[in-house]
């Protein structure tokens, strides 16, 4: 019975040591911001921080995170650049459907906390991993772009 | 001049106050045994109701005590912005307050049927074009009932009155008074039936780049898709389905003959394994106990004698059958009689199957006991959906309390005419008999059958003396979206929508003879209409050969399309338009252009793709622009967010898409092997509005099917190669 540390808090969750962190979050612990998408670290859709950097918590097994800090999208507003990545993303009009959104403002907080003001290579390079069915990767881009002007 | 515009005889609009204040307001669509319905002479007003009555559930408007405004919507928020949209053309007649306006999602009832697709069915790029004047005109007589409410409040004419911002103000007497203080005295007034519509030149809402009112929870995770949904004590269920999607489609099914019953038991948390008609279902606590039981299921398909097709199989039949004469679709001139000989241009052109994948997988939550049933789920067909479940059920439709959630997209795939997902997730409930969640994974979903169907498409066309085709046939060989389910008679309702030659018999280039015949394929692979539905490949095709036909010309492809389109001149301006924008015939070194048009739901759009190929990195898009005139933009912002979607949506299926089958089977099963456009891949894409007022037309599907023949006659441009055959790289690297 793995103990996880997720948003800042300890959860014993009764969960095998194989089952992925993505499905202790929605199923166990009902934090369903965080998606499935594809079950095999193809799209996104579940990305979480661990220790702050992005991890596809469909393929990540609970009994392996140990004493890692795990952030969701529940709680990512609570930092400054998670907050102000959120609030771009509503001004621009970014979201769509907005069911990839979650993993999206993960991995720009992620790649933000790392550059502060990246390229477009670097938004390519940390961006890529994560698909937008509805397509909003110009506007994705324009609002990290934004985010770093004001940082 | 304002329009003075009137409820049609078999709607009205409902208005009273709320308990504790406020307004509720209802449009209500009469039956056909309304004393009103068909009567001769003016039509009365509506009489506030009396107590008791029960329409108050089917509002559409709240206006509460505070001044906040909550604006029900019936069309499904699948990530087109409606719940945005919708809401402003209300908004902007009653003069509201934007920044107090809410939105929330309607139940399903008859209410809030769009008049254009008969029913809640959010499809067909009709939401904002059978809307527009329905919204307007129920915010233009609630705001008349606000106005004569203060005008009796204050003793003064009500033309003496003006609105702005949720507020009546009476210049003349210095005072003004919020909806929210009026809104009760409203309530009681009488109801227009022919409220004055604004001028367009007087919008202060429409018009307007106004944020999404869903952006900001869907930025922070915390809209509650169909697959979030939670009732207390729900189990969830994962079904092992037939391999070969043939046995969707009822009779004819490939049948489960034997499985592992206790091997998939013997998981913790599964708590029972069923069998019905869609397969045998593993119920389990949750996801992951049910995917692990079903993991150990292994189950034995029995196959039906039905043939059991294969992507090679059906190219060779499609091929063959391209050569002999299909059903007349539309003739015009000589048709395409001379059309033979050396003079003549041929080209073939092939798509294969192609799967919606909304990045929401499909899902249903049902709660189901003896006499009562609860939905929810996301769809586009709401009403459709629940008259399954209650089939399936063997209980009235009134017995079904359905809600429609938002959808992590859904392209067509949530519009099931076989409302194939609920249908089965009723199947599990009536067996059940406990609240469950059925989930698709994202290999069910891609492994589901209902694809875009595949499609061969011949063009053939003979040039006159100054180089333009003077005749021109179309043959087309592709399943019917409707026939193969059973549902000819919904061939009609949709018009062009849901025929399979949509972009063939609405040419919109002067050629004098023209034959368009098809031939329809009963394969047993069930397919369904996904965004742009036919267009899709039938623009890609003509737009292709009308590139081809330019080269034989010897003519640049825009002044080519501009001669064909001098009686199209909304058209002309978009292509101009798009040309200008996209710096046409100018490109950067190394870059090059290709150009296509298209016309559709009221709208207008042509675009350029920009791309290069290179022996080294292969083929690499730089940039994309559309020129759109859709008449007015509701929201340019999310109007301009739909083309870049479509950009990426068509770009994806054109380079990457494709479903093959072998043996019925599906090769395909998540985004390893059916890939979309990623970040690195996506040019920069612009869009430029010129728009030439009007009725709206609709653009959720208008920015698809062009744009991959634009970027198929860049390659060309690029590399003197015509790929006839989707996806793009079978025939192109692409990295």
């Amino acid at each position: 019975m793995p103990t996880i540390r997720i948003n800042g808090a300890d959860h014993a969750v009764d969960a095998p040591q194989d089952k992925p962190l993505l499905w202790v979050l929605r199923d166990d612990l009902r934090l369903t911001g965080t998606k499935y998408g594809c079950g095999r670290a193809l799209c996104g859709a579940c990305t979480v921080h661990v220790d702050g950097q992005p991890a596809r918590a469909c393929v990540l097994p609970c009994g392996t995170l140990g004493e890692r800090e795990v952030t969701t999208v529940e709680a990512i507003g609570g930092s400054e650049i998670g907050r102000r990545v959120q609030q771009a993303w509503a001004e621009m009009n970014v979201p769509q459907c907005g069911y990839c959104q979650s993993g999206q403002v993960m991995a720009a907080a992620a790649l933000l906390e790392r550059i502060p003001h990246p390229t477009d290579r670097d938004i390519d390079q940390a961006m890529s991993g994560n698909l937008c069915r509805c397509g909003m990767y110009t506007r994705i881009r324009a609002a990290i772009h934004r985010v770093a002007e004001g940082l | 001049m304002a329009a003075r515009d009137h409820w049609s005889r078999r709607e009205f609009l409902r208005v009273s106050a709320m308990a504790g204040g406020g307004l509720l307001a209802a449009c209500s669509f009469q039956q056909d045994s309304d004393p009103l319905a068909g009567g001769a002479g003016p039509e009365p007003e509506v009489p506030p109701p009396g107590p008791g009555d029960s329409w108050q559930a089917n509002a559409f408007v709240r206006i509460a005590p505070d001044n906040r405004i909550t604006i029900l919507v019936g069309s499904a928020e699948i990530g087109q912005g409606t719940s945005t949209a919708v809401p402003m053309m209300l908004a902007e007649e009653l003069d509201a307050d934007w920044s107090l306006v809410g939105w929330e999602q309607s139940p399903t009832a008859r209410d809030y049927a769009n008049p254009k697709t008969f029913s809640q069915l959010t499809a067909g790029s009709a939401t904002i074009v059978g809307l527009y004047r329905p919204q307007r005109r129920a915010g233009a007589a609630i705001r008349a009932m606000l106005v004569r409410a203060a005008a009796k409040r204050w003793g003064v004419s009500e033309d003496s009155l003006r609105t702005e911002a949720s507020r009546v103000i009476d210049d003349a007497g210095g005072r003004s008074a919020s909806y929210g203080e009026l809104a009760s005295e409203a309530a009681q007034q009488r109801a227009p039936t022919n409220p004055t519509l604004k001028n367009p030149a007087d919008f202060r809402i429409i018009g307007q780049a106004k944020r999404r009112l869903d952006g900001a929870d869907k930025a922070k995770g915390a809209t509650v898709f169909g697959s979030d949904f939670h009732i207390p004590g729900m189990l969830t269920a994962l079904i092992a389905r037939p391999p070969a999607p043939i046995g969707r489609l009822g009779s004819g099914a490939d049948t489960p003959e034997r499985w592992n019953h206790e091997a998939a038991l013997a998981v913790p948390g599964v708590e029972a394994v069923l069998a019905v008609d869609a397969g045998v279902v593993v119920v389990a606590q949750d996801f992951w106990a049910a995917k692990q039981g079903r993991d150990r299921l292994d189950v034995q398909w029995k196959r039906s004698s039905k043939p059991h097709i294969g992507s090679g199989e059906q190219r060779q039949r499609y091929t063959a059958k391209l050569d002999s004469p299909g059903l007349v679709l539309q003739r015009k001139g000589r048709g395409a009689q001379g059309l033979r000989g050396s003079g003549v241009i041929s080209a073939d052109y092939h798509f294969p199957y192609l799967a919606h994948a909304p990045m929401e997988p499909l899902n249903v939550v049902i709660d189901h006991a003896p006499g009562r049933c609860e939905i929810w789920t996301g769809t586009q067909w709401p009403d459709g959906d629940r008259g399954v479940a209650a089939r399936v059920l063997g209980m009235q439709t009134s017995q079904v309390k359905f809600h429609t959630l938002p959808s992590g997209g859904s392209f067509g795939r949530r519009a099931c005419s076989a409302h194939d997902f609920v249908d089965e997730a009723a199947q599990v409930a009536k067996v059940l008999q406990k609240p469950v969640k059925v989930l698709w994974t994202r290999e069910d979903d891609i492994r589901g059958g209902y694809y875009r169907p595949s499609a061969s498409c011949r063009l053939s066309a003979e040039l006159d003396t100054q180089g333009l085709p003077a005749s021109l046939s179309a043959r087309l060989v592709t399943q019917s979206l409707v026939g193969n389910i059973g549902l000819d008679e919904l061939a009609t309702l949709g018009g062009a929508e849901s025929n399979s030659a949509q972009g063939l018999t609405d040419l919109p280039y002067a050629i004098p003879n023209l034959l368009v015949d098809a031939h329809n394929s009963y394969d047993p692979v069930p397919v369904l209409w996904m965004r742009s539905v036919s267009a899709g490949f039938n623009v890609h095709a003509r737009e292709c050969f009308i590139d081809e036909l330019a080269q034989a010309a010897g003519q640049d492809p825009l002044q080519y399309r501009r001669r064909l389109l001098q009686a199209q001149p909304r058209l002309l301006a978009v292509l101009d338009a798009a040309a200008s924008a996209a710096g046409w015939g100018a490109p950067p070194a190394g870059h090059h252009q290709g150009i296509a048009v298209f016309s559709a739901y009221g709208s207008h759009i042509a675009q350029v793709v920009e791309a290069s190929v290179d022996e080294t990195s292969g083929l690499k898009l730089h940039r994309v622009v559309s020129a759109v005139d859709c008449g007015t933009a509701i929201n340019p912002d999310l109007l301009i967010a739909q083309i870049e979607s479509a950009v990426v949506f068509s770009l994806s299926s054109a380079m990457f898409g494709e479903i093959t089958l072998e043996d019925g089977v599906p090769q395909q099963s998540n985004f390893q092997d059916y890939p979309m456009l990623r970040m690195y891949q996506t040019p920069r894409i612009d869009t430029v509005l010129v728009n030439s007022g009007g009725e709206p037309g609709g653009v959720g599907e208008l920015g698809v099917p062009a744009v991959s023949a634009a970027l198929a006659n860049a390659i060309f441009a690029a590399s003197g190669q015509r790929i006839r055959e989707l996806p793009l790289r079978k025939h192109v690297r692409i990295e």
